[in-house]
């Protein structure tokens, strides 16, 4: 077989183009990788920009979305890719995350990670050691603040009713809350509280009409925000009770639904940058053993019922600039 | 993170506007458009989406802060907007109780609106501050009160017109710390070529006064 002879590199302009690309692909080889594992949806998609805009071309960004083969896909990438940071959005991402944790034959193996975007992220993230992350709740003291700067009406006696369960976050609210001159005050229910409607009728007249709160602080949690309870309980008490109340989802202020004043919810966008800042961080100390701690999300979108905000709150009209959407 | 659409019609002027302000991008927008009926606005609440758009659809003219308009050469400023008399006003620190420690800045967290992108912002946040401490950044400037909320910062960084904004809306005590030579500009416009402007420009000059509070300008100064 006759061999074709290679070309000598007698160009001084091919040798120079050679060796900028040899520079190039030193420089992508020496980029940290980030493995992204998420489900899809637009809020993980405007975190996902969030991310990768503050991250720049800083880093290689490798994203697998969730869905039947996702488990593999991801433990095969990131034995493969061996990348710096794993990034986690949601409850099901973390928790396929720990069962690879958990199959490692030896623990120090273990890639540092970044949770958001899940449900009581703390409790998740237990048994991540190099594990740390964004709430996705945000905390009684923003929304109280926030419905207070738009109000004329005083609003100091916060009233919350949670199952036992979220003791802690209520406990870890109130002292929050305590900071900015609000009185956070919670009714605590059983955990199992399905078809018990009457718990719940209860708890919020006993803050109304005896603790006399100023607003109502609704937890997005699944068990009080069941149907039958919005349709026999919140809706009802609410409307009669007259009372202002802060919710944690746009379709809860639906003028139509006429169930809460104020929401308070998660700007995915600022969450993506955020955690890239945590990313940064975590990289800056990654050889020091130390860990960031898990953060609260610091920007949210503010969406009002501007019917109900008028009767039960007495809006501050001025101030409607600084709400993202107003509905009415 | 744009508001409104972006097809233009072709005879209106363009302007594009990048505040950091306390305002929602879409509520700059809706309320500068019903002023300017005849220029079409798009009122940005990324640094990102206002570089990009510059690019892929150049307007008539960008309504920012004077460092944003810098990082655009084809555009050169016709006129600052000013606050007290002055087209700068001072970046202060706010804490909560005490002042801001400013000989151990070098090992505090600070918190500040970033309207530069991470690496720009870092660069002029050097040149602010005697020294440069650990930053926390957020997009909006009602988040720097979190940062406190959550004792995730010692102080925070912002101009004097914003501080009255974070006092009426927070309870906690917070003590303004002066930093010696930190200055930031307020809002300017600039234009791609001001003879073909002179209509645009005639009409920002001319805003009423509750327009321009919402522009976080007083007055317009040559």
């Amino acid at each position: 077989m006759k061999r074709k002879k290679m070309p000598i590199l007698q160009s001084g302009a091919l040798r120079l183009f050679l060796a900028f690309l040899l520079l190039m692909a030193s420089t992508v080889l020496a980029k940290d990788k980030v493995l992204i594992l998420r489900s899809a949806g637009a809020a993980f998609e405007e975190a996902l920009n969030g991310l990768t805009e503050e991250l720049g071309n800083e880093f290689v960004i490798n994203e697998i979305i969730l869905q039947k083969d996702a488990p593999l896909e991801f433990h095969l990438s990131i034995q493969k890719t061996s990348p710096a940071v794993v990034v986690l959005m949601d409850n099901a991402a973390i928790n396929i995350y720990k069962d690879y944790v958990r199959a490692l034959s030896d623990s120090s193996l273990e890639t540092p990670s970044i949770s958001l975007m899940a449900i009581y992220l703390d409790r998740v993230i237990q048994g991540l050691k190099r594990g740390t992350g964004i709430r996705y709740e945000i905390p009684a003291v923003v929304s109280a603040v926030n419905m207070r700067a738009i109000a004329r009406k005083p609003l100091k006696k916060i009233g919350v009713v949670y199952r036992k369960f979220m003791a802690n976050l209520i406990t870890e609210n109130k002292e929050l809350c305590r900071a900015e001159d609000l009185e956070l005050i919670g009714l605590e229910l059983p955990n199992e509280i399905s078809g018990k409607p009457g718990a719940l009728r209860t708890a919020l007249r006993t803050l109304v009409k005896k603790v006399d709160v100023d607003a109502i602080w609704i937890l997005n949690d699944n068990a009080l925000l069941d149907i039958k309870f919005i349709r026999e309980v919140w809706l009802p008490e609410l409307n009669e009770l007259k009372i202002p109340s802060i919710v944690g989802a746009e379709v809860l202020v639906n003028p139509q639904l006429g169930l809460g004043t104020l929401a308070v919810m998660p700007d995915h966008y600022a969450i993506g940058k955020q955690a890239a800042a945590l990313l940064f961080e975590l990289l800056s100390i990654k050889n020091t053993g130390e860990l960031p701690p898990v953060e609260h999300p610091l920007s949210v979108v503010k969406v009002l019922n501007l019917k109900q905000a008028l009767k039960r709150l007495k809006v501050d009209k001025s101030k409607l600039g600084e709400l993202d959407r107003v509905l009415d | 993170m744009l508001s409104g659409d972006n097809t233009f019609s072709a005879e209106k002027e363009t302007l594009y506007v990048f505040l950091p302000s306390t305002s929602r991008p879409k509520v700059i927008q809706e309320r500068l458009s019903k002023a300017c009926k005849n220029i079409e606005i798009i009122s940005f609440g990324k640094i990102e989406d206002l570089k990009a758009r510059i690019v892929s659809a150049p307007p008539t003219a960008v309504l920012s802060l004077p460092k944003v308009l810098a990082l655009f050469d084809e555009y050169s400023v016709v006129f600052s907007g000013t606050i007290n008399g002055s087209r700068e006003q001072k970046y202060v620190l706010l804490s909560v109780d005490k002042k801001a420690k400013l000989d151990g800045l070098a090992t505090a967290r600070v918190g500040v609106v970033d309207f530069l992108g991470r690496r720009e912002m870092k660069k002029f946040l050097a040149l602010q501050l005697p020294a440069l401490p650990k930053f926390k950044r957020v997009t909006k400037v009602e988040d720097l009160l979190p940062l406190l909320n959550f004792k995730m910062v010692d102080a925070i960084l912002l101009p004097d017109s914003h501080v009255s904004f974070l006092q009426g809306k927070s309870k906690l005590n917070l003590v303004a710390t002066q930093i010696k030579d930190s200055k930031l500009a307020v809002t300017a416009l600039a234009v791609r070529t001001p003879q073909k402007s002179n209509n645009l420009i005639q009409t920002i000059r001319s805003l009423n006064d509750e327009i321009k509070r919402l522009l976080e300008v007083e007055g317009w100064s040559e």
